[in-house]
């Protein structure tokens, strides 16, 4: 049973105006497959999982969007849609390992809180041997110690475990995970991704995998939607949108071929890493026409007048983008 | 792990010779104190009293004939052992004296305390769940009134309204010694007009650290594994938001013994805090070093187990404290 | 001048602010103006005594018939008077004593961090009774005795400023240049420290306040003929079984300077100091 996201916005009420945050986002994460959700500082991206999850901040305002997710439709606008699903059929890792979880109780309140929720049947006894083997899942050596011990005393990767071992336990139906390795060492990044895929395959979730990463894209999920300026300009299996980028924003991240922020190009003098020129768009007034008009080096005209909808690049793969070099001629 | 009973152990070790040093210092100077009031040391000692035969006693027992750094040390060696000597007036030892009173304070004193957590915490959560909502502006001009007003008045008040006014609460001495009852009966004004203070001082306490705490991520992370705001409140963003509250009341428990004093005198209830006045009205500063020494010392262990209690409440406190020691 | 505008400005710019002024500034006033419309404080009327309150005397009368509202405007002039003195005297002394230990350093600032720490050791006020109890009740007397204990207070907080200060570059740079350290200290180390130790000692004038009144009650503060708002207190809870009214009206007119002062205290460390958090 996939997980469906239709015409997703989000608006932020800020000082002077009203931020669109997010305009028309949808996507489908069928059951078993990750979706990552790649794009830069500022596109939206986390503002998607804190919409699903309801975990908004007070100034932001889903105007439209509905989001199905085990066979039920729940409406995204009202306040609290999904608060019924979160530790149930929705779980959350998140950016930050070294601050998500509360410093004054161990690892296995923690896990015993989420299971309070998931199984409120069972009695503490096999709630500890649910969580100890949770811990043991993760990879987390020595899981009854760990149980004991209190979240300053693990290391950021070693926390994260635990968040996934917390996600583990809920059991979801969608598993979001926002940046989950990008406050972690690199070395650390791929066993917390193996960890998240193993977690994926053992409950057979669908995954929505948040990332600036490209890389961490295309080595790790079935599918990619390509998020800018709050909209969504690519979508489809990731070996289409590799082989071919519909989107000339798509393209350039691809031939960036490197995480998108800054701070992590190395330091060398003959990177030949092309960067995009100029800067996202106003996001309390929208550009007419094309959202990436303003960077895009194949635009024509029409690029400034016309929004494009969302074009077909390989109708059997499911691959469009938003383009309007992409409408087929008339 | 951080809390071994060995760390712990070293914690209370390093932290127990610092309160040894202090309270030596405070011992120190109250016998400056005393020994530098302007005058011949055994007429301030007895003050009206003074025969010649009381003289020579106090001279004899306070080494008033030897070096100033022997009477220190006798003065101090003694304060140790609890010998503070016997009291010219009642012939008593002054210990026996102090000893007496200090469970009718103490008894002040925890209940009060008692009283300003049991009240000052929900109020502090009731106000942090909606901040700027009328009730939390309500409760927010509550506490600051609470906190200004001085227990004086507050004392005075009370009594006013129970002795003038309705007489359903007792409002002099500490109640028949055989009945606990109607000892927790004339406890209860006392102990009201001690906490006021710290009701609002610690509502307001618990309020700014539970909205600082609720912003934290892990709170977040609670929410979106579907645990019940009231748990994440109740619970988990209260146990954290505790840490700074818990830290202040070693100072809380110092204010209330001192306003002890007020509050015994308007409330007529024999404790140290009037025993500490009516030996001064006395001239009788024997009495009043020792019943001083041993506020001294209670504050200072207050303040001792206070930060072994935060130790305990906050894993990563006590982890620094061993490791700065260790 | 001009700063002093500003910072009324801002701290009328909130409801605590402009509430803590308020009532400051009615205080003040009621200690000002009262011996203008009310006679003397000190005329006795035998014939009336404990008189409810009434146009000719708005606060009653006491037990030996004297307009109340007259002795209690003196009384909280005096109280103010010094209450503001033993604040003064104990945040620059305070100031200085800590500012100096900061800088020095070694066994200086040892016995003087130990002095505070001992001195911290006693609940303030046991020991401000026991000082006074020992050493008098005269007003000197009783100011310096209270700025004993409010002194270490003053003098961690401008240590512990000091000391931050120390490490600074510029100040490196300036006792490399051999620049006198009494230079030093009054060209950076008093502006640094003023700004909190101004917050410090408005956040304890109501705590200065309520000493002097608690210590005046129990009858070692303020002596007569002199009144405060403790004494005051003290007499009328004397004969509080004839009138209630003399107590209430001192304690009243206490507990809204201390209600006032506090929150102007809270407005102006808001202004001035906004990072430090602090309820008291």
């Amino acid at each position: 049973m996939s997980v469906r996201v239709r015409n997703l916005a989000v608006d932020y009420s800020v000082s002077d105006g009203t931020a669109h945050a997010l305009r028309d986002i949808s996507f489908d994460i069928p059951e078993g497959e990750m979706l990552g959700l790649v794009g830069e500082s500022g596109s939206g991206k986390s503002t998607v999982a804190f919409a699903l999850m309801g975990l908004l901040a007070n100034n932001a305002t889903v105007t439209s969007g509905s989001a199905e997710i085990h066979g039920r439709t729940y409406d995204l606008t009202r306040p609290g849609a999904t608060t019924a699903l979160r530790g149930r059929g929705m779980a959350m890792i998140f950016q930050d390992p070294m601050l998500s979880l509360n410093p004054v109780f161990t690892v296995g309140r923690h896990l015993l809180e989420v299971l309070r929720r998931r199984h409120p049947e069972t009695d503490r006894k096999s709630r500890l041997a649910m969580a100890e083997d949770a811990l043991a899942k993760v990879k987390l050596g020595d899981p009854k110690r760990r149980m004991s011990q209190y979240p300053h005393e693990l290391s950021g990767g070693m926390r994260q475990r635990v968040v996934i071992a917390m996600a583990l336990l809920a059991e979801p139906t969608l598993l979001i995970a926002d940046e989950p390795t990008t406050a972690l060492d690199v070395t650390v990044e791929s066993q917390i991704m193996r960890q998240i895929i193993g977690l994926r395959d053992r409950i057979g979730c669908a995954v929505l995998l948040i990332t600036h990463s490209l890389g961490v894209v295309t080595s790790y999920c079935d599918r990619i939607a390509v998020l800018y300026a709050g909209e969504r300009l690519e979508n489809g299996t990731v070996g289409a949108v590799q082989a071919h980028p519909g989107h000339p924003y798509t393209r350039m991240l691809l031939d960036c071929e490197v995480p998108l922020e800054r701070e992590r190009l190395p330091l060398t003098t003959d990177n030949r890493f092309t960067v995009i020129a100029g800067d996202l768009p106003d996001p309390r007034q929208r550009p007419p026409g094309c959202i990436f008009n303003g960077r895009c080096d194949v635009s024509f005209e029409d690029c400034a007048r016309i929004v494009p909808a969302d074009y077909p690049v390989d109708d059997s793969r499911g691959h469009s983008a938003r383009c309007l070099r992409l409408r087929s001629p008339l | 792990m951080s809390r071994s009973p060995g760390a712990i152990a070293r914690f209370v070790a390093s932290r127990l010779a610092s309160v040894l040093l202090t309270l030596f210092g405070a011992t120190v100077l109250l016998f400056l104190m005393v020994r530098l009031v302007p005058g011949d040391f055994a007429s301030v000692m007895l003050g009206p009293r003074a025969t010649p035969a009381l003289r020579a006693q106090i001279v004899h027992e306070m080494g008033l004939d030897r070096n100033v750094v022997e009477q220190l040390w006798l003065f101090v060696s003694r304060a140790v052992t609890g010998n503070f000597g016997q009291d010219v007036i009642s012939h008593r030892p002054i210990l026996d004296i102090v000893l007496e009173v200090i469970p009718n304070t103490l008894a002040l004193a925890f209940s009060a305390l008692a009283l300003a957590l049991v009240a000052g915490i929900p109020l502090g959560v009731v106000a942090a769940l909606r901040p700027g909502s009328w009730i939390d502006t309500i409760l927010a001009l509550l506490s600051i009134s609470f906190i200004t007003t001085p227990t004086l008045v507050v004392s005075i008040i009370l009594f006013l309204i129970f002795a003038i006014g309705l007489h359903w609460l007792p409002v002099a001495g500490a109640g028949d010694a055989g009945s606990p009852l109607d000892q927790l009966r004339h406890l209860i004004l006392p102990s009201i007009a001690m906490a006021l203070g710290w009701v609002g001082y610690i509502s307001r306490l618990v309020r700014a650290s539970l909205l600082d705490t609720l912003t934290e991520l892990h709170v977040r992370t609670l929410r979106a594994y579907g645990v019940s705001e009231l748990r994440i409140v109740g619970i988990f963003a209260l146990k954290l938001a505790l840490v700074p509250v818990v830290s202040i009341l070693g100072i809380g428990l110092g204010d209330l013994i001192g306003s002890s004093v007020v509050v015994e005198i308007i409330f007529a209830r024999p404790g140290i805090g009037s025993l500490i006045f009516n030996s001064i009205a006395q001239r009788n500063y024997p009495v009043v070093q020792a019943a001083v020494i041993f506020i001294v010392a209670f504050y200072i262990i207050a303040n001792l187990v206070v930060d072994l209690i935060n130790a305990m409440l906050d894993p990563r406190i006590g982890k620094s404290l061993t490791a700065r020691d260790g | 001048m001009k700063a002093l505008v500003g910072t009324l400005r801002r701290i009328c710019s909130e409801r605590d602010g402009r509430l803590g002024l308020l009532f400051s500034v009615v205080v003040v006033l009621f200690a000002l103006v009262g011996p203008l419309v009310s006679p003397s404080p000190n005329a006795i009327d035998v014939k009336a005594r404990f008189e409810p309150p009434s146009v000719t005397h708005l606060f009653g009368t006491d037990n030996i018939g004297r307009d109340l509202m007259a002795r209690t405007s003196a009384g909280t002039r005096y109280a103010l008077v010094l209450a503001v003195t033993i604040v003064l005297i104990s945040s620059i002394v305070g100031s200085l004593i800590g500012i100096s230990a900061g800088v020095l350093g070694g066994w200086y600032d040892r016995a003087v961090t130990a002095i505070f720490d001992i001195i911290n050791a006693f609940p303030p006020l046991i020991l401000a009774f026991a000082l006074i109890a020992l050493y008098g009740t005269g007003p000197v007397t009783f100011i310096l005795l209270i700025t004993v204990v409010f002194i270490p207070q003053f003098g961690r907080m401008a240590r512990a400023r000091a000391q931050a200060l120390r490490s600074q570059s510029f100040i490196e740079a300036e006792r490399l240049l051999a620049v006198h350290p009494v230079t030093i200290a009054l060209r950076h180390f008093l502006p640094n420290v003023a700004g909190p130790v101004i917050v410090l000692a408005s956040m304890n004038l109501p705590v200065v306040i309520t000493f002097e009144a608690s210590l005046s009650f129990l009858g070692f503060g303020v002596q007569p003929p002199k009144s405060s708002l403790g004494t005051l207190i003290k007499d009328g809870f004397v004969s509080i079984n004839q009138s209630w009214w003399p107590t209430v009206s001192a304690a009243i007119v206490l507990a809204i300077a201390t209600l006032g002062a506090t929150l102007l205290g809270e407005a102006l460390r808001r202004v001035i100091d906004p990072k430090t958090t602090g309820v008291r």
